[in-house]
């Protein structure tokens, strides 16, 4: 006899229900290295959930299938699943906005033809008994998960899937509850109705009734959401609108501290959530690695100094590495915690032999050996990776304590680096009181202005320079890096002047940073470090948005670099 | 664009955020110099019908701004015979969002909304829209009446704007099932929603007047399939916001009689126009009419032109005065909006063979996921077909998102492509 298995996409599945089929159900794996496929079979811009859904039906075992209409992809992914015709059993069920009386009368109604499909595709009478047992237990194991009240991070907003789960998980020492779209799938114990046909009344009520995703009509519910939480991990798609909403609606002001990341479910979005999921694990003090680990100890550890694996007694010096996309930079600190030596070089191929080379030319200039130094902290990209360093902590944390030992005042650091973009908000003593970096695209970022210098086929010390002088007032008006530099191209064959192009490429990069800074909120005084901060022209578009001045330091570039240091001395 | 409108647009957007009465003062001033010279100075060009539909489309979108307490935010689906019969004037997103780029103001206002949050990937006549709700530029309506069709975003801007001016709000849900048993749930929603009205206006709605227009619209629309079939072979002197007007006429406006005349006068015009042998194309979705190079290429051309938008015949469905709310109900449930792709598909071909349509533009507008995630099957389906089609990307109302040449480049392969073809 074949064995069904159904396999599924949203919380709102009625698998219950296929219990009574005595079927399987497995939810789709959606996470996949390319989306060649689904590009051509569907579009581009469509959120990464859709097209790995249809990367993943692909699979022959992905046979038997039922989706929801639950969002415009999930519609038609069905669409192209069902016009492929390969599958044996492809049902899209039609959901309701509502979920009151007259919704879940619909609903009901729609469970019903779901029956009647399954039915006649199988051959297998529906056994509502069956189908109850299921439920029953089901709701019976939910009871118990939520009486747990240990402390967690609720994982939040699009469909992350166990891949997502488990690595966000890795980077707390706290459990991670995974509370996004399809993850939070909840049915509550009912009464057993008398006869077996009215299980589907009882049965659509609690299904439509559970914790509502943000496609339904009512979402007020969805304040309980992550209630109690330590913190809340929010995860939005590009192109899937519905989580960008809600975490500017109801997450962004706030109960529990939060961090917003995005990925487009390839394996590639791991690297990049790393530093952005660190330095948020830091900032709670809740690093999954905050104890005898040589790399990645965190500021915690720093902090207390029993942890440390660092040899203080009788230092002199200490060191830090900020290994970035770009540039490495060193800063080399004594006791009183004054820079005594300090380099930034390219990068280059190898983050390691890049780190290497810059911390030789740090101790060379400084004029000491290298066992005078008492310790070094990495921090930037590369800070895992390098080898280098008794620590290794995140860009934000040392940003944090670089900005405030170059100027005390200040309580808003904007950083844009070669890859990323990040606005933290501080206190009074340089602890982090919270970030927001930039999502996936480069747009904003050092990398975009370094891409336009090459596409006008001018140095970066021109880009820096030139952008002051403009007279035309020139509107690059795409965000993305690609559009842009077409935009570019056209103004070039236009004859529009180098200054005049610039200040425009300033205005976008403006633009975008000034988003950043709002979603944070500005509290003055406002600095500005790293690299960019040496665009003169770009500082006063971005003074301009603000309506404030910003304090660029000289050791703007170095400012992780400067943090790292003074962590590795000690400083909390 | 001139560099007058443009510098006009820059100056309105200027003032969204500190002075928004003064912006929303700016765009009120210049509709009201577009009705002017819609009413004094018409397109030589077009015929009469076309005239009457621009001057219709722009007094409605004046009402809002003019009367607040009088109107309603909708969708582009929601029926609004209900409106109508109480007195209100519907404002729907896409015109709300359309003659602010027509002002050249676009850019101020979606920037507005990115920076509250709304996701840069989000529907741009919707985020146009949002930046005007939110920063108060466009004034407070009485209420707001959407539907589910077509798209996610009904879900999500309407509740915005209700949080935010705090009003009455009706959201009809229209079930993706096209069945009796969906007019009926639809129906019933219509009978709430016009109970709010009537808690909004203190007044009960005409259920005469509400019969007649349900039997104006049903007329409306037995009129307009008629203009479909009488454009076969015949070139139509018009530009490409005559199908974005006409959009007003077979959705929100459906049932004044205005459009009736609409109707009817656009019938007579096409019976007296003159063959044309030229390419003859079918555009679905919305359409990018502020773009200078497409409009040089497809405005009163006698090499190319649209010969219809599949927005303006997807409602065409048998209405019975008798029973109103099913009615309206059946005009969205049985909507080519709704439901899988294929059934706009094939609408759209049937209209291709009726029209002898040489080529399908099928506009991927940007955020529009429903349209774009079908973009594959929409190629594939016609190229079964025979019947040449284009997946052109762009963006109906912002202009960051849209790119002349690029767009130019692939436009005119296309007509080319269909031009070599018709030679053979």
């Amino acid at each position: 006899m074949k064995t069904h298995k159904i396999w599924y996409m949203c919380k709102y599945t009625p698998l219950e229900l296929f219990a009574g089929f005595s079927c399987q159900t497995e939810r789709i794996e959606s996470v996949t290295d390319s989306f060649g496929y689904a590009d051509a079979a569907a579009h581009p811009n469509l959120c990464g959930y859709g097209k790995a859904l249809l990367e993943a039906c692909r699979q022959p075992d992905v046979d038997e299938i039922v989706l929801v209409n639950c969002c415009d992809v999930a519609r038609r992914v069905y669409d192209v699943l069902k016009e492929q015709g390969k599958k044996s059993f492809l049902y899209l069920l039609d959901l309701p906005h509502h979920s009151g009386r007259a919704g879940t009368w619909m609903f009901e109604s729609s469970l019903r033809r779901l029956v009647s499909a399954y039915q006649e595709y199988s051959g297998i009478q529906f056994d509502a008994e069956k189908a109850w047992e299921a439920l029953d237990a089901g709701c019976g194991a939910k009871k118990t998960d939520s009486e747990e009240g240990t402390p967690f991070i609720s994982l939040q907003g699009a469909h992350g899937g166990p891949a997502l789960l488990k690595m966000v998980s890795s980077h707390f020492s706290v459990p991670v509850r995974d509370d996004t779209c399809s993850g939070n799938r909840c049915l509550y114990p009912l009464k057993k109705p008398e006869k077996a046909e009215e299980f589907l009344r009882v049965y659509s009520a609690d299904l439509i009734g559970q914790l509502p995703c943000m496609r339904m009509q009512d979402t007020r519910e969805r304040e309980e959401l992550g209630r109690g939480a330590l913190g809340i991990v929010y995860h939005t798609m590009k192109f899937c609108d519905y989580y960008g909403f809600d975490y500017a609606d109801r997450v962004r002001p706030g109960k529990a501290p939060n961090l917003k990341i995005e990925t487009d479910t390839t394996r590639q979005s791991e690297g990049q959530l790393a530093t952005r999921l660190d330095a948020f694990a830091e900032s709670l003090g809740l690093n999954s690695r905050a104890a005898g680990n040589k790399h990645g100890t965190g500021t915690e550890s720093v902090r207390g100094k029993e942890n440390n694996t660092m040899n203080r007694s009788g230092w002199k010096y200490v060191a830090g590495v900020d290994s970035g996309s770009t540039s490495t930079d060193v800063v080399i600190m004594d006791q009183d915690r004054k820079v005594v030596a300090w380099t930034i070089q390219r990068t280059g191929a190898g983050a390691a032999a890049g780190a290497k080379r810059a911390l030789e030319e740090a101790i060379r200039k400084a004029g000491i050996r290298e066992d005078e130094i008492g310790g070094i902290v990495s921090t930037g990209y590369g800070r895992e990776t390098i080898g280098i360093g008794d620590d290794a902590v995140t860009e934000i944390t040392c940003h944090a304590k670089g900005a405030h030992y170059l100027d005390p005042a200040v309580r808003t650091i904007i950083d844009i680096g070669g890859q990323d973009s990040k606005v933290i908000r501080i206190d009074e003593t340089g602890a982090v009181r919270n970030f927001t970096m930039n999502d996936k695209c480069a747009a904003g970022t050092g990398r975009f202005l370094e891409m336009m210098a090459r596409t006008l086929e001018i140095s970066m010390e021109e880009m820096e320079t030139l952008g002051e002088n403009w007279k035309e007032d020139v509107t690059i008006s795409s965000m993305c890096t690609v559009f842009a530099e077409s935009e570019v191209v056209s103004l070039v064959a236009k004859n529009t002047s180098l200054p005049d192009v610039i200040h425009g490429l300033n205005k976008a990069v403006a633009v975008k940073t000034a988003s950043l800074v709002r979603r944070v909120g500005m509290e003055e005084a406002v600095m500005m470090t790293g690299g960019v901060a040496k665009n003169t022209g770009l500082v006063r578009e971005l003074e301009n948005h603000l309506g404030t001045k910003i304090r660029v330091s000289e050791y703007a570039q170095l400012c992780g670099a400067v943090g790292a240091a003074l962590i590795a001395a000690g400083e909390a | 664009m001139s560099d007058l409108v443009a510098k006009f647009g820059s100056y309105v957007d200027s003032k969204i955020e500190k002075e928004p009465e003064k912006a929303r003062k700016l765009l009120l001033a210049a509709y009201r110099a577009k009705l002017v010279q819609l009413r004094a100075f018409p397109e030589k060009r077009l015929g009469r019908s076309r005239d009457l539909m621009a001057v219709e489309s722009m007094k409605s979108v004046i009402a809002p701004y003019v009367r607040p307490e009088r109107s309603a935010l909708v969708s582009i689906f929601t029926p609004c015979e209900l409106l109508g019969s109480a007195g209100i004037h519907p404002m729907f997103a896409e015109a709300a969002a359309s003659y602010i780029n027509g002002a050249a103001a676009e850019r101020g206002f979606a920037e507005y909304a990115e920076a509250a949050g709304i996701p840069d990937t989000y529907c741009s006549y919707h985020k146009v829209l949002l930046g005007a709700v939110m920063s108060d530029v466009l004034p407070k309506p009485a209420m707001i009446l959407n539907t589910s069709l077509a798209c996610d975003a009904n879900n999500l801007t309407f509740r915005r704007a209700a949080e935010h001016y705090q009003i009455p709000w009706k959201y009809i849900d229209v079930p993706y099932e096209s069945s009796e048993e969906s007019v009926v749930y639809v129906a019933q929603q219509l009978r709430e929603a016009a109970k709010m009205i009537e808690d909004v206006t203190g007044r009960p709605i005409d259920r005469d007047d509400l019969k007649r227009r349900i039997a104006c619209g049903k007329k409306t629309l037995e009129r307009l399939a008629a203009c479909q079939r009488q454009k076969a072979g015949r070139y139509l002197s018009n530009d490409l916001t005559d199908e974005l007007y006409e959009i007003f006429g077979t959705h929100v406006q459906l049932g004044n009689r205005s459009v009736l005349h609409y109707a009817e006068m656009l019938e007579k015009e096409l019976k007296q126009a003159e063959p044309f042998g030229g390419i003859r194309l079918l555009w679905m979705h919305t359409i990018p009419y502020y773009q200078k190079d497409l409009r040089n290429l497809l405005n009163f051309s006698r090499r190319c032109q649209v010969v219809s938008c599949d927005m303006n015949f997807d409602g065409f469905v048998d209405m019975d005065p008798e029973r109103p709310y099913e009615s309206m109900a059946r005009r969205v449930v049985f909507n080519s909006f709704n439901g899988p792709s294929e059934r706009r598909l094939e609408k759209s071909l049937a209209m291709c063979r009726e029209q002898k349509i040489d080529g399908v533009i099928y506009f991927c507008h940007w955020g529009c996921k429903q349209t774009m995630a079908a973009a594959g099957n929409a190629r594939r389906f016609f190229e079964d077909a025979g019947v040449p089609v284009l997946i052109l990307d762009g963006d109906g109302c912002d202009r960051r998102n849209a790119g002349d040449g690029q767009m130019m480049t692939r436009v005119e392969a296309f007509i080319e492509m269909l031009e070599n073809g018709k030679k053979k």
